[in-house]
């Protein structure tokens, strides 16, 4: 078959404009989602009702994520501007992507409170209820049901920890 | 065959499988997006150990999380949004036929994809290996250590699977940027010597789709590992 001189691309290419706006709203969302994430780091007083609103937090963090990729793959990858066959792969990744979690259903399902098997104990069984302070001296307040005491491998005597290493034992 | 073998600047001709050149240039593309697929499918594992293990021990990961930079990380998601769009800038001129602006903007990716690792291997690792938080058989021990300096710490075991999850998924990710610098490379090479397989922008923008791939588990790995939410 003779090649067809009238159609030497199957798409134009994207305008320089449309790339650079592109690319600042990225960066707009970039400085969005760190703000969002630090804000419990910089504002101390917004700690604890952040802490307390976690769904949304992550969902904004995981929200402005996503935004973000599909403004690289609309855009900067050019699926906008695609055929519907190239459409459909770009979409059809991301849906097997979150197919894959649906295994996901598996941990949910699974028997809660005594009966969760070793080491998928949920969070607040490391009684670790928040972020704590290991001081000179101090014993560390962990134990944990079932597996492995915080005390085993931590050295009973913290504060000599460098004396010890000092000495090359133990 | 031999009337399909490519010649120097063939791009538009069409090859006797397809109807005409927009197909046979969808089915490059789509080749692309397939072994994309893939790659999405690689690592989408590793983001579902990820969402697994921070939605089990979800307080320890916030508290380990603090030990890596926001700010070299937030540096590093720029340098690679800069790259991006340094290689669509470069397809925009390939379709243009533009070859030295094309050149310019391939550069500006290298140069992006350099500095990134750079600041991974010579600024963000080397203070996790300083302190021994490599989860290696000493790794507890030398997270103790490090959580008494700190004055703050997590469960070191599960301090460990967070640290296993960042080298991993991080690691893997370098090491796409280092193949991407790979290919970029010769991609450079084979337009400035105007090599034959360079028939049209079509080389550039497949590279173009594997690059933004590479920034496309960026924008995910940041939020994930650097800014995990109180």
């Amino acid at each position: 078959m003779s090649s067809n001189g009238s159609h030497s691309h199957s798409h134009e290419p994207i305008p320089m404009s449309k790339l650079v706006s592109n690319m600042i709203i990225l960066a707009i969302l970039m400085v969005l989602t760190i703000v969002a994430g630090m804000l419990p780091t910089w504002v101390p007083s917004l700690y604890e009702p952040l802490k307390n609103a976690w769904f949304i937090t992550n969902t904004v963090a995981v929200g402005i994520a996503c935004w973000k990729a599909y403004l690289v793959v609309s855009v900067f990858m050019g699926v906008r501007y695609s055929t519907k066959l190239v459409k459909f792969y770009a979409i059809g990744g991301f849906v097997w992507f979150l197919m894959l979690f649906l295994i996901l259903f598996d941990y949910i399902a699974r028997p809660q409170g005594g009966d969760v098997a070793v080491g998928w104990e949920p969070a607040a069984a490391t009684a670790l209820q928040g972020s704590y302070t290991v001081k000179e001296g101090e014993e560390p307040p962990v134990v944990l049901p079932g597996r492995v005491r915080y005390g085993d491998y931590l050295n009973p005597e913290p504060h000599k920890v460098k004396h010890k290493e000092g000495e090359g034992g133990h | 065959m031999s009337a399909h073998t490519l010649e120097k600047h063939d791009g538009e001709e069409v090859y006797f499988q397809f109807e005409d050149i927009d197909q046979q240039q969808e089915t490059y593309i789509v080749g692309m997006w397939s072994f994309l697929v893939t790659e999405v499918m690689f690592f989408g594992a590793m983001f579902l150990i990820y969402t697994l293990y921070r939605w089990n021990y979800h307080i320890d990961f916030y508290i380990v999380h603090k030990s890596l930079s926001w700010m070299w990380g937030g540096i590093n998601t720029f340098i690679l949004l800069v790259s991006s769009f340094a290689i669509a800038a470069a397809v925009h001129f390939a379709m243009k036929k533009d070859k030295a602006k094309q050149l310019m903007w391939l550069t500006v990716t290298q140069v992006c994809a350099v500095a990134f690792l750079a600041i991974k291997f010579s600024i963000e690792w080397p203070e996790k290996f300083s302190h021994g938080l490599i989860p290696d058989g000493a790794f507890q021990q030398n997270y103790t250590a490090y959580a008494l300096e700190k004055g703050y710490g997590a469960m070191p075991d599960i301090a460990r699977i967070f640290y296993s999850l960042y080298f991993t998924m991080t690691g893997l990710h370098a090491l796409h940027i280092i193949i991407g610098i790979g290919i970029i490379g010769v991609l450079m090479y084979k337009i400035w010597k105007d090599d034959k397989i360079i028939t049209d922008y079509i080389p550039t923008e497949m590279v173009g789709l594997y690059w933004h791939f590479v920034d496309l588990v960026w924008i995910f790995l940041f939020p994930l590992f650097y800014l995990i939410p109180a």
